[in-house]
C-alpha cells in the first residue's frame, strides 16, 4: 500500500525533491510499525527492502562467534539496509530496539525508479553516500577504541 | 661611578663574605670556567679566556692577567636557586597506616655572587619571574634566592657566541645587581646599582670616576655591542615562530639534533622539572624529589604510555618555540638571554641563531595571547595534605569513585582537578568529580601504577591530596541559553559536578542536554545517578556505547552521531570532555550545527607534575594546561588542537 507523499516530507533529503518525484517514490513505499524485538532482516539474507526510519530505533547487530554484537543503532531520518541498493546480501541483522515507524521501499522498484528519474536517483544515492561516509568515519572512531585502555581520557 | 685599584677586589671579597656568606664566582675547574664557591681572589680565572664556537669550548691563556677576561662557562647561577635535585617533602607511614607529610626546607645559606654577566643577571630575572612572580610561588627557590648579594661585570670582550645585544640583555650590567664592575688593566670601574651596593662601595678605597672614565666605559660597551652585531632578529619573533610550526627546517634540524638535552641543561633559564619518589630502605618513609628535566626527553611529554612529542623535530620545536615564543605569552619576556651556551655545548654544533633565521624566513605571523599579569602569587610548597577515604564506589570494571574527607576544597569549581598521591608510588592529576560538604569525590580509572593503587584503597585508608587546581567550566557563561554537554568515557567525571549544579538550577539552565558516549554499557559511569536526573525539568540524556550485546536497547555508535540527530540550535553553548579525537569530531559537528568555536569549551590533558605552572611539563603552546586550563574555550586552542607533537 503506497503512502501519502506528505509522509516523505519527514525526511530532510526528500523534502528537496520536486512534488512529482516525491509522489513517484511514495507510490512504491509502504509504512510499517514494529515493536521492540522485531527483526527487519537478518545477516546473510538475500537483498530486499531499504528502510527509512521515521521514528524509533533500529539496531544493527553482527554475529561474532556465538554471540550477537550490536554495532550501530539508527534513528529518525536514517537509512537502514542500503546494501540492498547494491544487490548485496544483508551484512548485518536489523533489530527493532525501540518501537519504530519506518518507510519500506523494495530495492528493485527503487532502483528502477532511480534509473528512470535521475532526480530521485541522485537524491537517494547522495543520501546513501552521505550515510555510508558518516558510518565509515564513525566506524573508524569505534575501531580506535577511544575510551579503551591506553587511550586518552 | 667610582674608580678603584683592582687590588680592591680583595676587600670586596671580604665584604661580600661578611656574615658567613658563601661567595660564588667564576673559577677554573676541569678545563672550563665554572661558577663555584671561592674564597680568594686568586681563585678567579686570572689570565684565562674561554674560546667558544658551535660545539666547542676550550680555555686559552691570555696575554694579560685579567680576572674577568672570559665570558660564560657551562653552568650559571641557576643551580644555586633552582637546585638540580631537591627534596620537596618527606612522607611517612606510621605503623597504624596513617600518613604524614613534612615539607623540606633548604638550609638557609646567604650567598654573594661575583662576576655575573649581564646575560646571566637577565636569566636570574627570568627565573625570578617564573618561580616568584607567577600565580604560584616556589618557596624553596625563594629561600635560596633571598638576600643574595650580586656583583655584576660588564662584558668588554664578548665571546664569539654571545648575542646578548640582540636579546637586549647586555653587555652592560644595568639592573639586577648591587654592584657593576668593569675591569680595565689594574683598575676597576665600580657602579652601585642598589642601596646595598652603595654601602659596599662606600667601604672600598675608590675615587670618583672622571668624565673620560665614563666615556671609556661607554665606548667599550659600544665596541662590545658592535662585535656581536645583530645575530637574532627579535622583532615579533614569538609570532613569527608560531606562524612557522610546520616549517620544513624542523625536520632538517632534527636530522642533526641528538635530543641529548645538553642545550637545556646549560641554559640559565630552562625551568622544567620532574618529580620522583625515593623510598627509604625500610619502606616506611619516602621523599618526593624534584629534579631538573628537559623537553628533549621522551618522558617529558608522556601521556598514557605515548609521548606527545615522540619525534626529535617535535621536541626541538617545543624547545625553540617555548624559549623564544610561548615564554613571551607566559612570562612577558623571552626565555633567551643570548648567553650562547646552548651553541657551545651542543655536540651537534647546532647554532640557535641560524635556526631562528631559517625558521622565520618569511613574513608570516600568528598572534599569541598577551602575557597574563599576575598580581598576587600564592606560596606553593607542593606538599600534599592528608585525606582519608570515606567510601569507595565501583563504577565499572576498572573505574572507582573515591569519596575523600579532605580540607581545602571549599572554593572548588567544577572542572578543577586535584593531585592525588601515595607515598613511594607517585602523584597524578585527577579531576574532582563531586563535592559534598567536606567530602570530595574523584573518579579514577586504573591505568598504571598509581591509579591501580588508588583504585584499591579502602575506607579508612589515607592518601595525599593537593588542589584544587586549574580553571573550571564557565557555568555563569553557560546560564540562560541551551547547554549541550558532551562526554566521552571517563570524561564524564570532570563534568559530573557541573551537571549536578546545572540540574539543580533549572531556572538558569532551562535546556540542558547530556550526550555521553562510553565503550560498553558496563562502562557507563554514574548510571544510577543519571537515571535519577532523567525526569528533572529541562534535562535530557542521550547515552551511547561503542559496542554492546544484542540485548542492549540503548544507542550504539559514536556520540557525534547522537549529536547530529538532535537539533542543537545556534544559540547553544557546549562543554566537552573526552579523548582529543572525540572532542575534535564533536567540535566539528557542533560547528555544522551552527555553534561557533567561541561558544565551545574543551578540557585538555597533558603530562603534569606540579599542577602549578612551575614544572613546565604540561605546556600546550603558550599555555600551561594545569593553570591556564584544563578547561579552554575552543578558539583559544583551536590552532594547536589535534596537531601532532604540540
Ligand atoms: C587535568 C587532568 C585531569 C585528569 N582527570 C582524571 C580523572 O578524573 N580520572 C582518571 O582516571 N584520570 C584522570 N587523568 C589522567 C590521569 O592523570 C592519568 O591516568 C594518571 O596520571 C596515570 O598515572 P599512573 O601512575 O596510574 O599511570 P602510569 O602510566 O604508570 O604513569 C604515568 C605517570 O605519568 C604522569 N602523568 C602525569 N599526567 C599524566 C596524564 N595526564 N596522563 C598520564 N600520565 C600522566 C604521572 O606522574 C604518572 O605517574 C587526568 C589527567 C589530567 C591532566
Ligand atoms: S640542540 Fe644540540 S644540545 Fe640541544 S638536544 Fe639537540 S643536539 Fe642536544
Ligand atoms: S607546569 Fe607543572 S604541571 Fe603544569
Amino acid at each position: 500500500m503506497a503512502v501519502d507523499p506528505s509522509t516523505l516530507d519527514a525526511m530532510p533529503f526528500l523534502r528537496r525533491l520536486a512534488a512529482d518525484a516525491r509522489a513517484e517514490l511514495a507510490a512504491i513505499a509502504t509504512l510499517e510499525e514494529h515493536s521492540a524485538g522485531a527483526v527487519l532482516f537478518r545477516e546473510g539474507d538475500a537483498p530486499g527492502a531499504v528502510f527509512l526510519v521515521l521514528e524509533g530505533r533500529v539496531t544493527l547487530t553482527m554475529r561474532v562467534g556465538q554471540r550477537e554484537a550490536s554495532v550501530l543503532s539508527l534513528g529518525a531520518d536514517e537509512l537502514v539496509g542500503w546494501s540492498s541498493l547494491l544487490a548485496r546480501r544483508r551484512v548485518a541483522t536489523a533489530l527493532i530496539s525501540q518501537r519504530s515507524r519506518l518507510l519500506r521501499i523494495e530495492a528493485s522498484p527503487l532502483l528502477e525508479l532511480c534509473e528512470r528519474d535521475a532526480r530521485v536517483g541522485y537524491a537517494v544515492m547522495a543520501q546513501a553516500f552521505e550515510d555510508v561516509s558518516d558510518r565509515l568515519v564513525d566506524t573508524r572512531m569505534q575501531l580506535l577504541d577511544l575510551y579503551g585502555k591506553g587511550a586518552s581520557r | 661611578m667610582m674608580l678603584a685599584r683592582r687590588a680592591q677586589l680583595e676587600r670586596l671579597f671580604e665584604l661580600a663574605r661578611e656574615g658567613g656568606r658563601a661567595l660564588i664566582g667564576p673559577t677554573v675547574r676541569d678545563g672550563a670556567i665554572v661558577f663555584a664557591e671561592i674564597e680568594r681572589v686568586e681563585q678567579l680565572p686570572i689570565g684565562w679566556r674561554d674560546v667558544q664556537s658551535p660545539g666547542k669550548y676550550r680555555l686559552e691563556r691570555r696575554s694579560d692577567d685579567a680576572a674577568f677576561g672570559h665570558v660564560v662557562g657551562p653552568n650559571s647561577a641557576k643551580e644555586l636557586f633552582f637546585a638540580p635535585s631537591e627534596t620537596l617533602y618527606r612522607a611517612e607511614r606510621r605503623p597504624d597506616g596513617k600518613l604524614g607529610f613534612t615539607a623540606h626546607k633548604p638550609p638557609p645559606t646567604a650567598k654573594a655572587l661575583i662576576g655575573v654577566r649581564a646575560c646571566d643577571l637577565a636569566a636570574m630575572r627570568v627565573q625570578d619571574r617564573v618561580f616568584e612572580r607567577s600565580q604560584f610561588r616556589d618557596p624553596q627557590y625563594g629561600a635560596r634566592r633571598a638576600d643574595t648579594v650580586v656583583i655584576g661585570v660588564h662584558c668588554t670582550e664578548p665571546g664569539s657566541l654571545c648575542f646578548c645585544s640582540s636579546m637586549g640583555t647586555g653587555p652592560r650590567v644595568t639592573e639586577g645587581a648591587d654592584l657593576a664592575l668593569a675591569e680595565r688593566g689594574d683598575e676597576l670601574l665600580v657602579d652601585a646599582l642598589s642601596p646595598r651596593g652603595e654601602a659596599l662601595l662606600a667601604q672600598l678605597e675608590a675615587t670618583e670616576a672622571s668624565a673620560s672614565d665614563h666615556a671609556w666605559l661607554d665606548a667599550a660597551m659600544d665596541a662590545s655591542r658592535a662585535r656581536m652585531g645583530t645575530a637574532v632578529d627579535v622583532r615579533d619573533l614569538h609570532e613569527r615562530l608560531y606562524a612557522n610550526l610546520d616549517h620544513p627546517r624542523f625536520a632538517e634540524v632534527a636530522s642533526r639534533c641528538l635530543s641529548c638535552s645538553s642545550c637545556t641543561s646549560v641554559c640559565p633559564t630552562c625551568f622544567c622539572s620532574n618529580a620522583v619518589e625515593r623510598s627509604d630502605l625500610d619502606g616506611a618513609a619516602s621523599s618526593r624529589v624534584r629534579e631538573w628535566d628537559s623537553c628533549f626527553t621522551r618522558e617529558h611529554s608522556t601521556l598514557h604510555g605515548h609521548a606527545v612529542r615522540e619525534q626529535t623535530s617535535e621536541r626541538y620545536r617545543q624547545w625553540i618555540t617555548h624559549k623564544f615564543g610561548a615564554w613571551v605569552a607566559q612570562f612577558d619576556s623571552s626565555g633567551c638571554t643570548g648567553c650562547g651556551r646552548c651553541i657551545a655545548w651542543c655536540p651537534a654544533q647546532i647554532d640557535v641563531r641560524e635556526e631562528l633565521a631559517a625558521l622565520t624566513n618569511n613574513d608570516r605571523r600568528t598572534p599569541l595571547p598577551s602575557a597574563r599579569s599576575c598580581d598576587a602569587s600564592q606560596d606553593e610548597t607542593l606538599v600534599p595534605r592528608v585525606a582519608e577515604v570515606v567510601s569507595v564506589a565501583r563504577e565499572s570494571g576498572d573505574v572507582v569513585t573515591l569519596r575523600l574527607r579532605a580540607e581545602g576544597f571549599e572554593s572548588f569549581a567544577p572542572g578543577q582537578f586535584s593531585q592525588l598521591s601515595l607515598p613511594a608510588i607517585g602523584e597524578a592529576p585527577i579531576s574532582i568529580s563531586g563535592r559534598d560538604g567536606a567530602e570530595v569525590e574523584h573518579t579514577i580509572r586504573a591505568v598504571g601504577a598509581l591509579t591501580d593503587a588508588l583504585c584499591k584503597l579502602e575506607p579508612g585508608e589515607q592518601l595525599g591530596v593537593r588542589g584544587p587546581y586549574g580553571r573550571g567550566w564557565p557555568l555563569d557563561e553557560l546560564a540562560g541559553g541551551p547547554v549541550v554537554v558532551v562526554a566521552g568515557g571517563i570524561g564524564l567525571a570532570p563534568l559530573r559536578e557541573a551537571l549536578r549544579r546545572m540540574i539543580a538550577d533549572p531556572a538558569r539552565f532551562t535546556d540542558l542536554r547530556l550526550f555521553y558516549g562510553a565503550r560498553t554499557p558496563d562502562d557507563l559511569l554514574y548510571a544510577r545517578e543519571m537515571l535519577g536526573w532523567v525526569d528533572r525539568p529541562g534535562f535530557r540524556l542521550y547515552a551511547t556505547v561503542d559496542r554492546a550485546s544484542a540485548t542492549w536497547r540503548g544507542h550504539v555508535g559514536v556520540v557525534t552521531r547522537l549529536l547530529k540527530r538532535e537539533t542543537v540550535g545556534d544559540r547553544a553553548r557546549a562543554i566537552i570532555c573526552g579523548p582529543e579525537t572525540m572532542m575534535r569530531f564533536t567540535v566539528d559537528a557542533l560547528a555544522r550545527a551552527g555553534v561557533p568555536h567561541d561558544r565551545v569549551w574543551v578540557t585538555m590533558e597533558r603530562h603534569m607534575k606540579c599542577a602549578t605552572g612551575l614544572c613546565g611539563r604540561c605546556q600546550l603552546g603558550p599555555y600551561f594546561v594545569c593553570k591556564d586550563g584544563p578547561v579552554f574555550r575552543f578558539d583559544e586552542v583551536a590552532s594547536l588542537f589535534g596537531r601532532q607533537g604540540i
